[in-house]
């Protein structure tokens, strides 16, 4: 056990000297002027014994998707849980914490090397961490409505009350109980639809400790403004496979569009406290 | 169990013992409970005599929205209106056991009924009954919050239908109780 974590830990090794010689040369990947293109990540769930192995799998996926012309690369739920030099739950919480960091450091390390924003989360003490990665390597997410070149962002929280001005939502998925579509439709494509925002929504799949985890990950946007008329710009093909997808968005469109749904008569209704 | 007629009133006839019926005809059945769908609002009618109404316009308090009947508290609400989500919120805070929606489209588009009818029962969990008038044809869906079983997807666009709502029982019994103890009003 004591020799699968030192080597483990000794793989590190590789990022730090692959960050320090990135941060030695000029940066080859110019930062993106506008978000236009969104990239949702469905990873089939496997888990990766060590650093280099899931660096070089991130990797790979980030390049797949920048190839494509995505400027904010989104990744699903508890991507931490691949990173398992040992069984998840015979760690310790010191050990937890660190291979935490290095997983953090992982996405750092790619957001400055490739120049792109990346979104992705963590599940640590039983909650979810999420993080948008900017490309200078800053995270964002202290912030409830983040700016991306310009454009407002927020995670997903069907709880929260309304986050004014937003117009792209990540929701980072793990799994959900599979009938058909519809069930992939129940977050972000509504939440699209109810709040008139382009959304991403990103699903972990496959098997995982026993469990068949599906889902349908999507870039959606408000029926009005899709062409085909149903709010979808991109779905997955399959709810268990692996899948990088890809879909412009045209803010403008969204924006135009929003401003024709003014209708201050509700705002004064919604405030209002109603009788018995 | 709710026994709920929704299509045009001659064929109603084909039915017995509903509750109540909603139609988008313009005439009227001499007898039984109707709430009378159209362009310009809503009417609840019981053998002619009219006993409520909605007109198609931002509403003033909450409560005009809401009707009581056969001892249903049913939110009746129009096109923008379901798809506003503190709009759902607050109603079902308002002991809503039943939405009664009308969708104006140019065109028959499924998804433009989700994202109204199947969308408004994910939101409040409880049954929505959507009439959707296209020009020269009028169809009628009902949409129920998604469980382990079903997708929530009971009727879709049909022409007329005797729907069976099962709103005192299973998890529409478990949401009422959970509303009726805990949640207070705004």
């Amino acid at each position: 056990m004591i020799d699968k974590l030192r080597s483990f830990f000794s793989s590190f090794v590789f990022i730090k000297r692959t960050r320090f010689q990135s941060f030695s040369y000029v940066k080859k990947t110019p930062y993106p002027e506008k978000l236009s293109r969104v990239a949702a990540v469905q990873v089939k769930f496997q888990i990766f014994k060590s650093v280099k192995e899931f660096h070089n799998g991130i990797l790979n996926i980030v390049r797949k998707a920048k190839d494509k012309g995505a400027q904010l690369i989104c990744f699903p739920e508890r991507m931490n849980l691949e990173l398992q030099p040992i069984p998840y739950n015979m760690m310790s919480d010191s050990q937890r914490l660190k291979i935490s960091n290095m997983y953090s450091k992982v996405f750092k390390d790619i957001v400055v090397n490739e120049g792109v924003y990346i979104s992705e989360a963590q599940r640590l003490d039983g909650k979810s961490v999420r993080t948008l990665w900017t490309p200078e390597g800053s995270d964002l997410s202290e912030e409830k409505v983040m700016s991306c070149v310009g454009k407002k962002v927020a995670f997903f929280d069907s709880k929260s009350k309304s986050k004014e001005g937003v117009q792209l939502v990540i929701n980072p998925r793990w799994a959900h109980v599979w009938i058909n579509d519809y069930g992939s439709f129940k977050g972000a494509w509504l939440l699209s639809q109810q709040k008139y925002v382009f959304s991403v929504e990103s699903y972990m799949v496959g098997d995982f400790s026993g469990m068949r985890l599906v889902g349908k990950s999507g870039i959606y946007a408000p029926i009005e403004i899709t062409d085909s008329r149903n709010g979808i710009l991109a779905f997955s093909k399959s709810e268990t496979q692996g899948d990088v997808i890809i879909a412009d968005l045209n803010f403008e469109r969204l924006e135009k569009f929003v401003k024709t749904l003014e209708n201050k008569g509700y705002d004064r209704l919604l405030l209002k406290k109603s009788r018995r | 169990m709710l026994k709920v007629y929704a299509g045009p009133t001659l064929i109603s006839k084909e039915f017995l013992n509903f509750d109540f019926g909603i139609t988008f005809d313009q005439a009227m059945p001499s007898s039984g409970l109707w709430f009378r769908f159209s362009e310009r609002g809503v009417s609840l009618c019981d053998s002619l005599f009219e006993m409520g109404k909605r007109k198609w316009r931002v509403p003033i308090e909450i409560s005009e929205t809401i009707f009581e009947v056969k001892g249903i508290r049913a939110a009746l609400l129009y096109n923008r209106e379901l798809r506003m989500k503190e709009l759902l919120e607050k109603l079902t805070r308002n002991r809503i056991e039943l939405v009664l929606g009308y969708l104006k489209t140019s065109e028959y588009n499924p998804y433009a009924l989700m994202a109204s009818g199947w969308g408004c029962s994910q939101t409040t969990g409880i049954p929505t009954l959507l009439v959707n008038f296209i020009g020269d044809m009028t169809g009628y869906s009902l949409f129920s919050k998604m469980t382990g079983f079903s997708d929530g997807v009971r009727i879709l666009f049909e022409r007329y239908s005797l729907m069976n709502l099962s709103l005192k029982s299973g998890i529409f019994q478990n949401e009422k109780a959970k509303r009726d103890k805990g949640i207070e009003d705004d």
